[in-house]
C-alpha cells in the first residue's frame, strides 16, 4: 500500500489525540473522580410510583438524612413537575454534605439536569436514577426536564437550594418542632 | 349531536324552561378576569345553583389532552358540597386553590375513582388549578352566588338557548356565503334552505347558512340541481344524514329540531369548499343570553383551526401535492413536443431532437503526478487543525467541566 | 455521453428520489424557520408552544430521515450505476423506493394530524408529537411507527439493486477490483443492514403492537437502547455519502485528483467496523447500564475519530492538488486559486470546513464525562446541524447542482442564486450553530418551545443569553432562506426544458495513488462483515442480555399517548 509520508505521521497524530482524549477522560473517572450514572439505582415500578404504594421513600419524595452530612433527596418526575423541585416546594440541601439525589418517573422518560453543574441524568420509567454530588457554595440552582415529555415539557423546571449548614439544620428543628406543636394541639383537642 | 348533559337535562326541561326563563333573574356571566382564556374547553358557566352536590371530572378531555376539569367554571349555592372525581386520564392531577384559598386535595394521583371534596358556605369566587398541568390551561373555578331557581327546587332554568350570536367556532371561516348573521326564523314553522346556492366559488353553498328556528320547527332543504352530487350531514355526530350524494333537482330532505342546540352540517363532497350550514334551535332570549353558552361549542365539532394554523397547514398541503402539480406540469411539457419515432420512451429520449452535451473538460495547468506532488499545504492546514481542537479539548476538560460541581458516584 | 442518455432508466430512479427529498426539504426547512423564531420568542403566532412539538417532530422526521434516505438513495443509485457503467436492476429500484414513499406518507399524514386537531382514525388519535427519537412510553399514532417501519424496509429493498448490480458486473468482470464509488455505496449499505436490525426490531416486535394494544407493557429503556443501536450508524449513514462526494468528485470540481484510492477503502471499511459498536455513547446519562459498557463505547466512539481525521487529510490534499495543477504556490495561498465561484465546488468545501467544527463539538459529545457538561442541551442541536445539517446536507445541495443537469439533461438555471446559495447556508448556521454550542453551556436544554423557567434563569457563559437568541434566529431564518434559493433552482432546473451544453462535466480523473495499490483484502466484504457483527456482540451482547433477562417487557410502562 502506498502512503504519503505526510499521511504517515498525520495517522501518527491522529491516534496521539485519540490517545490522549482516554486518557483525559479515564483520569476524570479515577484521579478526579467523576462517576457515571450506572445501575446502581435499581429499579421500580413505574406505575407504583404513579400511585404511590412502591413502599419506598418516592412515596413521599423529599430529603432523607441518612448520616453526618449524608442526605438523600428522592425525587418523582411526573408529567409536568419534579416533587419535590417545582413550584414553590424547592430541593433544599445542606452546602458541603454528600447529597444522593435518587430520582425516577412515574410516566414518561424525563430528564433530570441541574442548570451549570455536571448533575445530569435520564429519568426513565422503571429504572432509578443515583447520581451524588457535593455543593460547596450555598446558592439556588436551576432544575430542569431537558427530555421531551409532552406537550408542556417546556414547563417542567425547578429549582434546588443550597443552603449553609447552620441555617439548614435550624430550619429542619423548625419544620420538626411545628410538627411537634401541630401533634400536641391535636392531642390537646382530643 | 352530542348535546352536553345540563344541555340536554335543560331541553327535556321542555318548552316549559324556555317559557320561564323569560321571567328569570338572567344570569350573568362572571367576570374571571382572563382566567379561562387559555382554558379550550370552556364555554361559560355551568349553573348547577339549587343542586346539594356538584360533580366536577378531574382529567376530561381538553387543553390537547385530558387536562381539563369539566365542567371547567360552575356556579353553585352557599353549601352545596362539590365533588371532583378523576378519570384516571392524563397522569396525575391535584386541585389546589389558585394563591391563597380553601381548596388543596394534596400531591397529583392518577388512579380513576379518586374523590375530593369541598362544601362551599361563604360567597365569593374560588379559582383553582391542577398544578402540575396548570400552563397546560387545567384551570376551573367555583362561583359561589345565592338565587337562581335553587331555592324553589324546579331545577334546570339553566337553559336558555344558544346567544344572540351563537359562537361557531370558526365553523363558517372558509364559507363565502356567510356574512356574519344568523337568519331569524323563530316565527316560522317551517323553513327551507337551498342546496347547491351559488357561493364558494360555484354552486356550492347553502342558503341561507345559519338560521335560526324555535324548537319543534321542520326545515327543509331543497335542491337547486346545480353544482354536482350534494348531501346534508351532521358534522361530528349529529341527526342530520340525507345519504349518499344527490344532483336532482327539485330533491327534498327535512329535520324536524325538538331540542336545543347549534346544530352544524356540511355537503360531505363540497365541505372543503366551504358547503357548511348551521342550524340554531332556540333562543335568544334574556340580554347577553344564556350563561351555559348552550352548546356554541359542539363536542366532535371536528377539525378547528385558527388564521396562522390555516396558512401554515395550507403550506403544507401544498407542498404535498407539488410533485402532483410538478408531474402534471411535465406531462404538459412532454405533450407539447413534437411526435417522434422510436420503439419506447427511452430511447425517444436517447435519439431525440434535443441532443444534449457535457461541458468540454478543462485540462491542468500543469500535470502534477504522485511522486512529485507533497501536500505541504495540507500539513499546515492539518497540523493547525490538530493543535487547535488539543487547546480546546484542554480548556472544555480542565476549564468548564472539572469546575463544575461533579457527579461524585 | 450524458448519464441521462447512458442510463435513461436509471436517471428516473434517481430523479424520482431527488424530487422526493427535495419536497421533504422545504417542508422541514419551513417547519425549522418556525422552530427559530418560536422558541427564540421572536414570533409565537404560527402555533402554540404545544404544537412546537408536532413541528419538531416533522423537522426531524422530515430532514433527517426522509430527506437523507431519499437523498442517499438517488445518490448511490447514480453511483453504482455510474462506476459500474451499467442500468441498475430498476424493479427492485422503483419497489424500494415505492416502499419508502408510502412510508413516508404514512409517517408524515400521522405527524400533520397533530396540527389539525387528531382526529380519530381507526380508534387512535392521529398525532405523534413524539420526536424523531420517539422514545416509549410516549405512543404516537400506529401509522407512524408503520410508516417509518416501512421507510427503513424500502432502503433495504434499494440496497439490493446496488448488490444485484455488482454480482452482475463481477460475473462480467471477474477479476477487477471494485470500482471506488460502488466500493463505498456497498461498505455503507452493509454498515446500514447491520444498524437497522436495531431500530427495525424495536419499531416491529414492541412498538407497533404496543401501540395497537396488542401488547400491554415495553420497557422503555430497551427500546431506548434499540434505538442507539441504530440511532449512532444512521448518522455515519448521513456522513459517508458526504464523504463519497468529497473523495471521488470534490478534487475533479477543484481540478485535482484524488490524493490516494486506498486510504479511501481503509476509511470506509473503518466505518464499516466501527459505526455500530458505539450507540451506548448516546447514553451516558442512562440509568440501568452498567459504566463498562459506557466506557468500551467511549473507545470505540473515539476510534471512530480515526477515519474522520484521516478523510480530512485525504481530501483536503487532493483539493490542493487540484489547486497546484492550477499553479497555485505558497503554502496557504494556493487557497485563493479554487473555483469558489462554483456553487458545486464552494458548497462541498464550506460543508467540510463546517464539519470540521462539528467534529470538536463530536469530541465533547463523545467523551464519556465531559458529556455531563452538554447532554440534551442545545449544545447537541448545534452540533449535529454542523453534521448532518451542514456536512450532510450543503453537500448534498451542492452535488445537485453538479448531478441534476446530468440527470435530467437540462442546464442548471438560475445560476447567480445557485453561487449564492452555498454561502448563504454557512452564514446562516455560523450564526445558528455557534449561538447554539454556547447556549448549551449555559445549560439551556434542546427540544422545548419555550427554554425560560418560573424558578430561575439562565445566564450566559461566553456572551448573554438574548444575543444566542437573536443569533439563532437570525441564523435559521438565513437557513430558511438557504433552502428556499436552492429549492428555486432545482425546481427551475428541472422545469426547464433539455438541450444544449451542460455546465458541468462528468469525467472523474484517476486517483494519484490508485486501487491497484490497495490490498485485496479490503474488498473481502464477507471478512468485514464478520468483524463488524463481533465487535457489536461484544459491546452489545451483555448489556442487552441483562436487560431482556428480566423479561422482554419489564420493568414495563404503558402506553401514554401525546
Amino acid at each position: 500500500m502506498q502512503v504519503h509520508r505526510f499521511e504517515k505521521v498525520w495517522l501518527g497524530a491522529a491516534i496521539l489525540l485519540i490517545v490522549g482524549f482516554i486518557a483525559t477522560i479515564a483520569y476524570g473517572s479515577v484521579g478526579v473522580g467523576v462517576g457515571m450514572v450506572d445501575d446502581s439505582g435499581g429499579q421500580i415500578s413505574a406505575q407504583e410510583v404513579q400511585n404511590g404504594n412502591t413502599g419506598t421513600h418516592f412515596d413521599d419524595p423529599g430529603v432523607v438524612k441518612t448520616g453526618d452530612d449524608k442526605y438523600t433527596v428522592y425525587v418523582v418526575a411526573r408529567q409536568f413537575q419534579f416533587v419535590p423541585g417545582s413550584g414553590d416546594n424547592p430541593v433544599q440541601v445542606p452546602a458541603g454534605a454528600n447529597v444522593t439525589f435518587r430520582v425516577t418517573s412515574a410516566d414518561v422518560v424525563h430528564g433530570f439536569s441541574v442548570v451549570e453543574t455536571n448533575i445530569n441524568t435520564m429519568v426513565i420509567p422503571g429504572q432509578v436514577s443515583e447520581v451524588s454530588a457535593r455543593f460547596n457554595e450555598p446558592g439556588t440552582y436551576g432544575l430542569i426536564c431537558h427530555e421531551y415529555c409532552g406537550a408542556a415539557h417546556h414547563t417542567m423546571g425547578g429549582s434546588v437550594e443550597v443552603v449553609p449548614p447552620e441555617e439548614y439544620d435550624m430550619q429542619q428543628e423548625n419544620i420538626d418542632q411545628s410538627a411537634d406543636d401541630a401533634q400536641a394541639q391535636e392531642e390537646a383537642d382530643q | 349531536m352530542a348535546l352536553s348533559r345540563r344541555q340536554f337535562v335543560g331541553a327535556a326541561a321542555g318548552t316549559a324552561a324556555l317559557a320561564a326563563t323569560g321571567t328569570a333573574t338572567a344570569q350573568e356571566e362572571p367576570d374571571y378576569g382572563g382566567w379561562f382564556d387559555d382554558v379550550s374547553n370552556y364555554d361559560g358557566t355551568a349553573d348547577k345553583r339549587g343542586q346539594d352536590t356538584v360533580t366536577i371530572t378531574v382529567g376530561a378531555q381538553g387543553n390537547n389532552g385530558a387536562f381539563a376539569f369539566d365542567p371547567p367554571a360552575v356556579m353553585v349555592s352557599p353549601g352545596t358540597e362539590v365533588v371532583w372525581e378523576w378519570s384516571g386520564e392524563g397522569g396525575g392531577h391535584n386541585v389546589v386553590s389558585d394563591g391563597d384559598g380553601p381548596l388543596d386535595s394534596g400531591s397529583p394521583v392518577s388512579e380513576a375513582g379518586t374523590t375530593y371534596s369541598h362544601t362551599f358556605e361563604s360567597e365569593g369566587m374560588f379559582k383553582y388549578v391542577c398544578v402540575p398541568h396548570k400552563s397546560l390551561g387545567m384551570k376551573g373555578a367555583v362561583v359561589v352566588r345565592p338565587g337562581g331557581s335553587g331555592d324553589g327546587g324546579s331545577g334546570g332554568q339553566q337553559q336558555q338557548g344558544p346567544p344572540e350570536n351563537p359562537d361557531y367556532g370558526g365553523w363558517f371561516d372558509d364559507v363565502s356565503n356567510y356574512d356574519g348573521t344568523t337568519v331569524d326564523r323563530t316565527d316560522a314553522d317551517s323553513v327551507e334552505i337551498s342546496v347547491g346556492a351559488q357561493g364558494n366559488n360555484g354552486a356550492f353553498a347553502f342558503d341561507p347558512p345559519a338560521v335560526r328556528v324555535t324548537p319543534g320547527t321542520e326545515v327543509t332543504w331543497t335542491w337547486t340541481g346545480e353544482g354536482g352530487g350534494h348531501n346534508v350531514v351532521s358534522d361530528g355526530d349529529g341527526p342530520l344524514d340525507s345519504g349518499g350524494a344527490v344532483s336532482e333537482a327539485g330533491t327534498t330532505y327535512s329535520h324536524t329540531f325538538e331540542e336545543m342546540g347549534v346544530y352544524k352540517y356540511a355537503c360531505v363532497p363540497h365541505k372543503s369548499l366551504g358547503m357548511k350550514g348551521a342550524v340554531v334551535v332556540g333562543g335568544p332570549l334574556g340580554g347577553s343570553g344564556g350563561g351555559s353558552g348552550g352548546g356554541s361549542e359542539q363536542e366532535g365539532s371536528g377539525i378547528e383551526l385558527s388564521g396562522p394554523q390555516w396558512l401554515l397547514s395550507g403550506s403544507i398541503l401544498l407542498a404535498f401535492f407539488s410533485p402532483l402539480l410538478f408531474a402534471v406540469a411535465m406531462r404538459r411539457r412532454q405533450n407539447g413536443r413534437p411526435p417522434q419515432t422510436g420503439e419506447g420512451g427511452e430511447l425517444q429520449r436517447a435519439t431525440g431532437p434535443e441532443p444534449v452535451e457535457e461541458a468540454a473538460e478543462t485540462e491542468p495547468a500543469v500535470e502534477l503526478g504522485h511522486d512529485e506532488y507533497d501536500p505541504k499545504g495540507t500539513a499546515a492546514l492539518v497540523a493547525f487543525y490538530f493543535v487547535l481542537i488539543g487547546l480546546l479539548w484542554v480548556f472544555m476538560y480542565f476549564v468548564e467541566f472539572l469546575g463544575r460541581v461533579s457527579i461524585i458516584g | 455521453m450524458v448519464f441521462v442518455d447512458s442510463y435513461p432508466k436509471t436517471s428516473k430512479i434517481v430523479r424520482s428520489e431527488f424530487i422526493v427529498a427535495f419536497v421533504a426539504l422545504g417542508i422541514g426547512a419551513l417547519f425549522g424557520v418556525i422552530q427559530a423564531l418560536h422558541r427564540t420568542g421572536v414570533f409565537r403566532g404560527f402555533i402554540s408552544s404545544a404544537d412546537y412539538y408536532t413541528i419538531l417532530t416533522g423537522h426531524g422526521v422530515l430532514l433527517a430521515l426522509v430527506f437523507t434516505t431519499f437523498f442517499i438513495s438517488g445518490l448511490f443509485t447514480w453511483a453504482v450505476a455510474n462506476s459500474l457503467e451499467r442500468e441498475l436492476p430498476h424493479r427492485i429500484a422503483w419497489s424500494g423506493f415505492w416502499i419508502m414513499l408510502t412510508g413516508t406518507v404514512l409517517a408524515a399524514v400521522s405527524i400533520i394530524g397533530g396540527l389539525v386537531g387528531a382526529p380519530s382514525i381507526l380508534g387512535h388519535d392521529l398525532k405523534a408529537d413524539v420526536l424523531f427519537t420517539f422514545y416509549a412510553p410516549l405512543k404516537a399514532h400506529p401509522a407512524f411507527y408503520i410508516g417509518a417501519a416501512l421507510i427503513i424496509v424500502g432502503s433495504w429493498i434499494a440496497g439490493l439493486a446496488y448488490f444485484k448490480a455488482l454480482w452482475e458486473w463481477r460475473s462480467e468482470n471477474p477479476d477487477e477490483r471494485i470500482p471506488l464509488q460502488t466500493f463505498m455505496v456497498l461498505t455503507t449499505m452493509l454498515m446500514w443492514y447491520v444498524s437497522t436490525i436495531g431500530v427495525a426490531v424495536e419499531v416491529v416486535a414492541f412498538l407497533i403492537p404496543w401501540s395497537l394494544g396488542l401488547i400491554q407493557n415495553v420497557d422503555p429503556l430497551l427500546t431506548r437502547t434499540l434505538f442507539w443501536y441504530f440511532g449512532h450508524p444512521v448518522v455515519y449513514f448521513w456522513l459517508m455519502p458526504a464523504y463519497l462526494v468529497w473523495y471521488t468528485i470534490l478534487p475533479k470540481l477543484a481540478g485535482g485528483r484524488l490524493f490516494s484510492d486506498p486510504l479511501a477503502r481503509v476509511v470506509f471499511v473503518a466505518f464499516l467496523l466501527l459505526s455500530t459498536p458505539v450507540g451506548f455513547h448516546h447514553q451516558y446519562t442512562d440509568p440501568g447500564i452498567p459504566s463498562g459498557y459506557k466506557f468500551i463505547a467511549m473507545t470505540n466512539t473515539m476510534f471512530l475519530l480515526l477515519p474522520s481525521l484521516l478523510t480530512a487529510f485525504t481530501v483536503v490534499a487532493s483539493v490542493e492538488h487540484g489547486a497546484r495543477q492550477r499553479g497555485a504556490k505558497g503554502y496557504l495561498s494556493w487557497l485563493r486559486n479554487l473555483p469558489w465561484g462554483k456553487p458545486a465546488f464552494a458548497g462541498c468545501m464550506l460543508a467540510g470546513l463546517m464539519f470540521a467544527a462539528g467534529g470538536f463539538s463530536g469530541m465533547i459529545n463523545a467523551g464519556m464525562n465531559i458529556n455531563y457538561l452538554i447532554h440534551n442541551t442545545i449544545w447537541v442541536p448545534g452540533h449535529f446541524h454542523l453534521t448532518v445539517g451542514t456536512a450532510f446536507a450543503l453537500t448534498a445541495m451542492a452535488i445537485s447542482y453538479w448531478l441534476v443537469p446530468q440527470i435530467t439533461g437540462k442546464k442548471l438555471r438560475q445560476r447567480s442564486i445557485a453561487t449564492l446559495q452555498p454561502y448563504v447556508w454557512f452564514v446562516g448556521m455560523a450564526l445558528m450553530s455557534n449561538a447554539m454550542h454556547r447556549a448549551g453551556l449555559a445549560g439551556i436544554p434542546r427540544r422545548t418551545a419555550e427554554p425560560t423557567y418560573d424558578e430561575f434563569a439562565f445566564e450566559g457563559v461566553a456572551g448573554t443569553v438574548g444575543e444566542m437568541r437573536i443569533q439563532i434566529a437570525i441564523g435559521g431564518f438565513l437557513l430558511f432562506v438557504g433552502a428556499a434559493m436552492f429549492l428555486i433552482v432545482m425546481t427551475d432546473t428541472l422545469l426547464a426544458r433539455r438541450g444544449g451544453t451542460l455546465s458541468v462535466n462528468s469525467n472523474i480523473p484517476e486517483p494519484l495513488s490508485g486501487a491497484d495499490h490497495s490490498p485485496r483484502i479490503l474488498d473481502n466484504y464477507k471478512l468485514w462483515t464478520a468483524i463488524a457483527l463481533l465487535l457489536i456482540v461484544i459491546a452489545y451482547g451483555p448489556p442487552l442480555a441483562s436487560m431482556v433477562a428480566d423479561g422482554l417487557f419489564a420493568p414495563g410502562s404503558p402506553p401514554i399517548p401525546v
